[in-house]
């Protein structure tokens, strides 16, 4: 297991793309967690200064103030935290529930299966975004109800990727002759039919948290999100709106970080694509 | 073939073919039916046993609990959970989706008011999508590698990953407030008359009113938000194109056509290209959700006064009945999208047959 990691490592290294991917999801992750000795003005997040307000970017300020006067820069670290909060949670709980549903419905057969699948349709039969769109809408702008939003209409991907992986290994050799020998489903699924699954999960997950910050991103622009002064960088550049073009670093910044950090999902994704599921092409991905 | 000859052979397995492919579009509408009653339950649902109180809302923040009472039974909130649900799939039958909390208009009207400004859009993104996004795919997969190639990658990699309202907001600051080429939102100057309604496209409804500064205008205004929802459309586009002819490349067909000295541009573009592009046209349903889902942050950006900016507007309103309304309106249209697509290439490609 440990030199299949290190397998991995080391021809994800060989991709230069992947490897800036890495990178910018360790500075992601950096920024999160040390934002509070990275920041020039840690403590002036949510405070209201407005002598400082709508300072351009340079000197003090490294990309200008808001207009509350606090410190984009700073903001914007710990809209990190924010980031990666929701994408985490949000992506966890659609695996949590998703790919077990997606193995259930994969090796059983009949009704149980059919409920699932026909469930996960409905989901996906809406643009995520609506729905998305839907449901924080009536839950009410919060932290918890974006990520419930989030995790409620992504489970369904997983969910049918789970069910067609599951249904292809389930006719191998190996799988018949594990149940001829006794095994119960619920042994075969957990150490057999996940253990050759696990790849294609993986870079959905990676690709998924891209895909869900730039979802997030959207909603917390429709003021959807988790309310102010909370630092969330679509909210950021919804208030941005009205002090342009002259306070075109307040749009600016927040947007840029967002792509930046997708890219890098991106990016790895793409990459772990290509060493873990050797079967699919980079080119080919559907919608993410 | 008319004179009680009998049909040929092949004229039969033509017609059996097709009726098989009719029992297919029929099927697939029917589940389609269904997936709609579903999206209406599961939307319902959430939106009905949630905590917040859609009378109270409705009622204003000054209503008495006497009030507030005597509006949630006019709304009918008060009657069980399934009752209104049976209702509101009774009255969605009859195309009715309620009234605008808000309002009080009718909200399926308010929709079809906006429907054509959202299909104006959507199909130019789709269009400028196709037109570019293919050759561009083609290009790029025939000089794999090259500093083309790079750049192709390079952009259709930030094409998913750049939010779409943002790219909105940096186009809106380059090209309407700094430079002052393309305004800045909205279908028309609010001084220009919108043209006599025949399609509610303006485009079309301009030339036809044989208005070409209208038409120009109007196009100006369709540019920026067309380009923005078209961008990560294009991304998708791109790659699948790409990734298609790059698997047709080898192909034996191909080898054999160049053979026989067919000029390249014909195998390119005639043989290669259709087979590449079964791939790309399973994608167009997918693409199709991705821009009307687009399409909603980016009417609220340009002020583009469709389906989406009146979604927008009825979740800062707390509207309710509105987003579900609208929530049931896209789950309609992208599901017929889909419903089509999948006919469609059962009719272009029947190897799935049964």
């Amino acid at each position: 297991m440990r030199s299949e990691l290190a397998l991995v490592l080391r021809k994800l290294a060989e991709d230069r793309l992947a490897l800036a991917g890495l990178l910018i999801v360790l500075a992601l992750l950096g920024c999160a967690l040390f934002a509070p000795w990275l920041a020039t003005h840690p403590d002036a997040i949510t405070e209201i200064d407005p002598v400082h307000r709508l300072r351009p970017p340079g000197g003090e300020y490294l990309m200008g103030t808001d207009r509350m006067g606090a410190d984009i820069y700073s903001r914007l670290l710990f809209g990190a935290r924010v980031t990666i909060l929701i994408a985490v949670i949000a992506v966890g709980a659609a695996v949590i529930v998703g790919v077990p549903l997606g193995l259930i419905a994969g090796i059983r057969d009949g009704v149980v299966s059919n409920v699932i699948m026909r469930l996960a349709d409905i989901f996906l039969a809406v643009p995520q975004i609506v729905l998305a769109i839907a449901i924080a809408q009536t839950l009410g702008p919060s932290l918890p109800n974006v990520i419930l939003a989030l995790s409620a209409t992504f489970w369904p991907w997983f969910t049918r990727l789970v069910y067609a992986e599951t249904r292809a290994v389930r006719n191998e050799t190996f799988i018949e002759a594990t149940m001829a020998l006794g095994a119960s489903p619920a042994r075969v699924v957990w150490l057999h039919v996940l253990p050759n699954i696990i790849s294609p999960i993986i870079v959905r997950i990676t690709l998924g948290l891209g895909f869900t910050i730039l979802t997030a991103a959207a909603l917390g622009f429709l003021g959807l999100g988790p309310p102010p002064p909370t630092p969330e960088w679509g909210r950021t550049i919804a208030e941005s709106r009205e002090y342009l073009p002259d306070a075109w670093w307040y749009a600016a910044a927040p947007g840029f970080a967002i792509f930046l950090v997708v890219i890098g999902f991106n990016m790895l994704g793409d990459g772990l694509r290509d060493v873990l599921d050797p079967r699919t092409r980079r080119a080919g991905r559907p919608r993410d | 073939m008319v004179n009680g000859k009998g049909r040929r052979p092949g004229r039969a397995s033509t017609l059996l073919r097709s009726s098989a492919w009719w029992a297919f579009a029929l099927r697939r509408l029917g589940w389609s039916l269904a997936t709609v009653a579903g999206v209406v339950a599961i939307t319902f649902l959430i939106s009905h046993i949630i905590p917040a109180d859609p009378a109270a809302l409705a009622a204003g923040e000054r209503a008495t609990h006497e009030q507030v009472e005597a509006l949630r039974h006019q709304l009918g909130f008060d009657r069980p959970l399934l009752t209104q649900l049976g209702d509101y799939y009774y009255r969605l039958v009859q195309g009715d989706l309620g009234k605008s909390l808000f309002t009080s208009r009718p909200i399926s009207a308010d929709l079809r008011s906006r429907l054509p400004a959202t299909i104006e859009l959507t199909v130019a993104a789709m269009f400028l999508t196709i037109v570019l996004g293919v050759p561009i795919g083609v290009l790029s997969a025939l000089r794999r590698n090259s500093w083309l190639d790079h750049v192709v990658r390079l952009v259709t990699v930030s094409g998913l990953a750049i939010a779409g309202f943002w790219l909105a907001i940096i186009l809106q600051l380059s090209f309407a407030m700094d430079l002052g080429w393309l305004p800045l939102g909205g279908r028309l100057p609010p001084d220009y008359p919108p043209p006599a309604t025949i399609t509610g496209l303006y485009l079309i409804d301009m030339l036809l009113a044989g208005d070409l500064h209208g038409f120009g205008v109007a196009a100006a205004h369709l540019a920026l938000p067309t380009v923005t929802l078209a961008f990560p459309a294009m991304a998708t586009i791109v790659r699948f194109t790409r990734a298609g002819m790059l698997d047709t490349l080898n192909k034996p067909f191909v080898q054999y056509e160049r053979a026989m000295g067919l000029p390249d541009s014909i195998v390119v573009w005639k043989y290669m290209l259709r087979n590449a592009l079964t791939s790309t046209i399973t994608q167009i349903g997918l693409v199709a959700g991705a821009l009307l889902g687009g399409s909603v942050v980016i009417e609220a950006v340009f002020d583009w006064p469709g389906l989406g900016y009146y979604a927008v507007n009825s979740i800062i309103m707390s509207d309710y009945n509105a987003v579900l309304g609208f929530t049931v309106w896209v789950a309609i249209i992208y599901i017929l999208i889909n419903v089509a697509v999948d006919v469609l290439q059962r009719l272009i490609d029947p190897r799935g047959t049964s």
